[in-house]
């Protein structure tokens, strides 16, 4: 009697539970519903498997090209989760040069988050000769969020005016968000150990945290950090110098970071729709080569190297990048360095507030109070409209 | 026991919407004579209660024919005859620059600057009160804000200014008892004071002048200016020197000779 309504029970969260994967884009599913510990727990799980699988120091799992794994996007080329950028256009699977790799990081707690000043002027210090001079850039997402955001006054007046404006329309009380404001996470895998390492990071318009895993004798000389709206780095070995300059300074200093369109770009695919005159793109291809030009003559000026030729990424997607090569045998690669238990050096905004944050002191609260403030204590009186 | 539970559903869906179709029915039933009259019967005024103002009342006929002999559309109807309340078709639209300062309260300072926009927006509401006092003190009857706004990146921090926009529903006093509608056609007119010829000190002071020159407008356009009425008004100030105001107006007059009326089917 009992078997039948049980039975039915099961088959229904069974196909729910298939139905939520399916439309809630897969296994990220269990983001938006399971707690940020229990997602972390889970990931550790993984971690653990990847870790276990590489322990032995066989990376069997790699098969075929890895350039296979890297998509010609509108926006620019898409790596997926499995590989890393190698300098000169290339690529490696990230278990041929990353012992490890954590890509759930909100629930991630840092020892320490140190302020970043970015440089005073419009150059930096230049490589010492002998040291290699490695270039990564990432352009887009990483899909590496921390839990670390930081905000000012601007972010949270815009916040407010959402707020003011869904309210307004009948859309209640808005939760104000800080995703938009996570520092994100981009991994380098620093695996050259015969001479020095003189990194060169470029980021797109996201707040940016390199963090840097050095593999056994590898040596930094100094890291330069480039763009993003806020940057830093993470796992710093000690006494190492760093210099950053944000994406806002760098363009008024004549550091504009520009290189060749892939072909499957929005740009080439409106050309070959017809969409763009060839006058037009002639133009156009004519201003792009000028631009990358004058970046790669900046970058030689600045660092003794061309811009594209030591770049490894420069990739709309991506979690690695490697400064080296592939290492000969597995004990040659990168050890990963965690953001747990890091110290992180970032430039910051006004606020920094860390994800499950007291939050009567985080940033939705701070837009609620401030809001009211303004509506004379009362967000009703926001409320408009005339009754026709 | 589950054939039990699902019958039991079923007949409280039927009786829900049986339920729900004759409350529909009820509704839609004619509303007789004896309850408009109950309706609009004036209710006693608590003792010390201020007086009210009585409202026009709306005629009941809902359409008038223009001077080429079609009906006119449904919006300038209803803004020309329906005084007895607000409407949509019938609105004061302001955009003007005005100091964010003038938001504060008693004892109040100016937030940080990257607030200030924000800050006027939520409080933009107050700079409307002064145009509803224009226009109550001349023609209105009525006069309430609709929507006020900041202009979306006009903070000025420079003058401390911020450019608004505003709308505002008004209606007008009754001017008279109006005539039969079907031996009347509805004429339309616009009229402007153009932009820096205005030279009015605030946007206060040009909706003054807008709501006057409006009212004249009528008085010389429409051949019985009692039947005259301003459908809309709409004034942009950005300085003295940079304000402009335009209006339309409608008026009744008499069904030209050979026009005979036909009312709308529906």
């Amino acid at each position: 009697m009992v078997r039948g309504p049980v039975s039915m029970v099961v088959a229904g969260v069974i196909s729910l539970t298939v139905v939520a994967l399916v439309a809630g884009g897969g296994p990220q599913v269990f983001d938006k519903v399971l707690p940020e510990s229990a997602v972390a727990w889970l990931d550790d799980m993984g971690n653990a498997t990847l870790i276990s699988s590489i322990g032995g120091g066989s990376s069997t799992a790699n098969s075929g090209d890895p350039l296979e794994h890297l998509q010609d996007g509108s926006g620019g080329w898409r790596a997926d989760d499995k590989i890393a950028a190698l300098p000169g256009g290339g690529a490696a699977f990230i278990t041929d040069v990353l012992t490890a790799q954590k890509t759930r990081l909100k629930a991630a707690k840092p020892a320490d988050v140190l302020g970043l000043e970015e440089v005073a002027g419009c150059t930096f210090t230049p490589p010492k000769p002998g040291a290699l001079v490695a270039h990564a850039r990432i352009g887009g997402d990483s899909g590496l969020d921390l839990g670390l955001a930081t905000y000012g006054d601007a972010d949270l007046a815009k916040a407010m005016q959402v707020l003011v404006n869904v309210y307004r329309s009948g859309g209640g009380l808005h939760r104000s968000s800080l995703s938009e404001l996570r520092y994100q996470s981009y991994d380098i895998a620093v695996t050259e150990t015969a001479v020095p390492v003189y990194l060169v990071l470029e980021t797109g318009p996201q707040s940016r945290v390199f963090n840097l895993h050095l593999a056994p004798g590898a040596r930094i000389e100094r890291v330069v950090m480039i763009g993003g709206d806020q940057i830093g780095v993470a796992n710093l070995p000690e006494g190492v110098p760093v210099e950053a300059m944000r994406a806002a300074k760098a363009e008024n200093c004549g550091f504009r970071p520009f290189y060749a369109l892939n072909p499957g770009h929005l740009f080439y695919q409106s050309l070959a729709a017809g969409a763009i005159r060839s006058d037009e793109a002639e133009e156009k291809k004519r201003h792009f080569a000028e631009l990358e030009a004058t970046w790669d003559a900046n970058f030689r000026q600045a660092f003794g190297t061309g811009a594209k030729e030591s770049l490894a990424g420069g990739w709309d997607s991506g979690t690695v990048a490697v400064a080296g090569g592939i290492p000969a045998a597995p004990e040659g690669r990168a050890v990963y360095a965690p953001i747990d238990g890091a110290v992180l050096r970032v430039t910051m905004d006004r606020y920094v507030e860390f994800e499950g944050q007291d939050p009567e002191q985080g940033f939705d609260a701070r837009v609620k109070a401030m809001a009211t403030e303004f509506a004379w204590g009362d967000l009703q009186n926001l409320r408009q409209g005339v009754a026709w | 026991m589950i054939v039990r539970i699902v019958l039991f559903l079923g007949l409280s869906l039927i009786l829900l919407s049986v339920g729900a179709m004759g409350w529909q029915y009820w509704q839609g039933l004619p509303v007789t004579a004896a309850q408009v009259a109950a309706a609009k019967a004036p209710k006693a005024a608590a003792p010390g209660a201020e007086p009210v103002a009585q409202k026009p009342a709306a005629p009941q006929q809902n359409w008038l024919i223009s001077p080429g002999g079609s009906l006119v559309d449904r919006d300038t109807v209803q803004a020309y005859l329906r005084q007895d309340r607000f409407a949509e078709s019938r609105i004061l639209e302001a955009r003007f620059r005005a100091p964010v300062a003038a938001l504060l309260g008693e004892g109040e300072t100016l937030p940080d600057p990257a607030y200030r926009e924000v800050f006027a927006d939520i409080r933009a509401s107050v700079l409307s009160k002064g145009f509803c006092a224009e226009l109550t003190k001349r023609w209105a009857s009525d006069c309430a804000p609709d929507r006020a706004r900041v202009v979306e990146g006009s903070y000025d921090e420079a003058t401390g200014t911020a450019e608004f926009s505003a709308s505002l529903a008004y209606s007008e006093l009754p001017r008279g008892a109006l005539p039969d509608l079907t031996t009347q056609v509805l004429y339309t007119g616009y009229g402007a004071l153009p932009l820096d010829q205005a030279e009015a000190a605030t946007p206060e002071a040009l909706l003054a002048l807008a709501a006057d020159a409006a009212a004249k407008d009528c008085a010389a356009k429409a051949p019985d200016p009692a039947l005259c009425r301003i459908r809309s008004l709409a004034i942009t100030w950005d300085g003295p020197q940079k304000a402009g105001a335009r209006w339309q107006i409608a008026w009744l007059a008499p069904l030209p000779k050979g026009m005979f009326p036909a009312p709308p089917l529906f």
